[in-house]
């Protein structure tokens, strides 16, 4: 069974814009990370799988649940993390939390304890005399107090200072060791490439590609670099590639698409040397946005 | 009944200060009743006015001075300062969730809408309750201690009407609030608007226009100076406004049911 399951799903504004058509699979136990800039439609995916708002089209489930009609069920299984702390802040972060367990029937407070002290929270003190990413870490542990089949992370670093960032990174992995799953919205691709197994990228409220992180930087985008023996060819002609940089013979360049019509532009011109290399989940995310913007 | 309790503790504070400031003005409103009881001054006064102009100053043929006093002080303004409560009660249910963004944390844990929503009028309606039992004890209380025999059972009956009036508009507001979620805008709204119909009733009342011609406003369903009188609620007028804030209610649960909540 998939963790989260998206059909068409669509949630328009009276604007125009939302997310159209969504088709998603998310598979039990796997990080799956969401790319999109702000305003591509990331959050209001999620706020629309968590019943926030509902469908204007099409249908999803998660953890086996409908999310227009089985709404409250599903959210006890699932752990949410907003991009920006949205908790009572004239309560302590120990007030937040039991209060967020006492609706979820938590009894049992050790794995709350545990990482309490794990991500070195203070909870005695009341929410508005925190600093973000104190409050950001309040609101990671009651995201993970329950212990939940599901975490959905709408841009969870933000505000973590650079040790926390690992610590947290630490957690999902063990998350997902544990055969959780976890659903991680960001625009911070570095975390994305180390934590996720496959990336979602949305542009414009679309899907442009669902992918395994690997699959997708091997065939999307290539680092190209090439020396030439005698007089190099017009490389600017060529389709696909940017950020082009000539030195004498020497060029290097990204490339997007099917390397068999570049191979071939530049067979013939006596190549003394060529690397293509897997270039970093970045410029794979660029590629979609440039494309979609006409640069390409 | 977490829902309940957390937002029951939200409330505390607000809660303590409305309490403080009824319980001092009603023990200063009791106080001056002995000097009512001994002067006919205000009757003299208030003969040649209209009934309704009567009621306010507490002067209405059939009721002793200082029922009158009372029903003009207490029950005449306690018919808006419960509702000047209710209005700041109700807009902190939803609409003050929603603008502080704390509506993503609450609806995001697995919460029932409607169970959300009651329990939100729930403390609304207790909170009315604790404040308008906590004036009539001290009213009693001023009055004993002054030694001034007054209808404590009238103002009683007196006092539930203004908690039901209240609760009404209350529901009202917390209809009127699920398309709001901006707390501030809500609050200035829900309290011009209350304090229309309130100067609207007042106006219609002294023109002499007739309680049909009324009955579109929740406060034409109070007569603090006919409960005292008669010493038990209007059973017609309290079942109009019961019925009133239970539609209203019903109606807020389907609006809430199926409002989305935007970032």
């Amino acid at each position: 069974m998939n963790a989260m399951e998206l059909k068409q799903l669509s949630h328009l504004y009276k604007n125009g814009r939302g997310v159209r058509e969504v088709d998603l699979a998310v598979e039990t136990g796997e990080v799956f990370g969401f790319l999109g800039p702000n305003g591509a439609g990331k959050t209001t995916l999620i706020r629309t799988v968590l019943g926030l708002l509902r469908p204007t089209a099409g249908e999803g489930r998660v953890l086996g649940l409908d999310i227009a009609r089985q709404n409250r069920e599903l959210r006890r299984g699932v752990g949410y993390l907003p991009s920006d702390p949205a908790l009572y802040d004239f309560l302590t972060g120990q007030q937040n939390l039991d209060f967020a367990l006492a609706v979820r029937g938590v009894r049992d407070r050790s794995r709350a304890r545990a990482l309490a002290e794990r991500l070195d929270v203070d909870l005695k003190r009341r929410l508005k005399t925190l600093s973000r990413g104190n409050k950001q870490k309040v609101s990671i542990l009651i995201a993970l107090a329950h212990d939940p089949e599901l975490l959905i992370l709408d841009e969870p670093t933000s505000g973590l200072d650079p040790l926390m960032q690992e610590a947290f990174q630490d957690l999902v992995r063990e998350e997902q060791g544990r055969g959780k799953t976890v659903f991680m919205s960001s625009h911070v691709l570095g975390e994305v490439e180390v934590l996720a197994d496959r990336v979602g990228i949305i542009r414009d409220g679309r899907m442009v590609t669902v992918d395994h992180v690997d699959h997708l930087k091997k065939t999307r985008v290539k680092y190209v670099s090439c020396e030439f023996k005698s007089d190099r060819p017009d490389l600017e002609k060529v389709a696909g590639i940017r950020n082009l940089s000539l030195d004498g013979r020497k060029a290097q360049f990204t490339f997007v698409g099917d390397l068999d019509p570049l191979l071939g532009a530049l067979a013939g011109h006596g190549l003394a040397d060529l690397t293509v290399a897997d270039p970093p989940l970045e410029e794979v995310f660029r590629s979609f946005y440039e494309e979609g913007s006409g640069q390409a | 009944m977490t829902l309940f309790w957390q937002h029951f503790r939200a409330q505390r504070n607000g809660l303590f200060i409305w309490l403080a400031a009824s319980v001092v003005t009603t023990i200063s409103v009791a106080s001056a009743a002995r000097s009512m009881e001994q002067s006919d001054l205000m009757s003299k006064l208030g003969q040649a006015a209209p009934p309704a102009l009567q009621a306010l100053m507490g002067t209405l043929p059939g009721l002793s001075p200082v029922d009158g006093f009372i029903q003009a002080k207490m029950g005449t303004g306690m018919a808006l300062i419960l509702p000047v409560y209710a209005c700041l009660l109700a807009m902190s249910a939803i609409t003050r969730e929603v603008d502080r963004s704390t509506a993503d944390f609450l609806l995001t844990l697995p919460v029932d809408r409607t169970r959300l929503l009651l329990d939100r009028w729930g403390v609304m309606a207790a909170n009315l309750a604790i404040l308008t039992l906590s004036v009539w004890v001290a009213l009693v209380a001023g009055l004993k201690a002054s030694q001034v025999i007054g209808s404590f059972g009238g103002y009683f009956w007196m006092l539930a009407q203004d908690w039901l009036l209240a609760v009404t508009i209350g529901s009202l507001t917390l209809l009127v609030s699920l398309w709001i979620d901006d707390y501030s805008l809500g609050v200035k709204a829900a309290l011009a608007g209350t304090g229309t119909l309130y100067v609207i009733d007042l106006g219609m009342r002294v023109a002499g226009i007739s309680k049909w011609g009324r009955s579109f406003n929740p406060f034409t369903y109070v007569d603090a100076a006919r409960t005292v009188m008669d010493g038990h609620l209007p059973w017609g007028d309290a079942a109009v406004l019961a019925v009133a804030s239970g539609l209203s209610l019903w109606l807020a649960v389907q609006a809430f049911g199926r409002k989305q909540i935007y970032s």
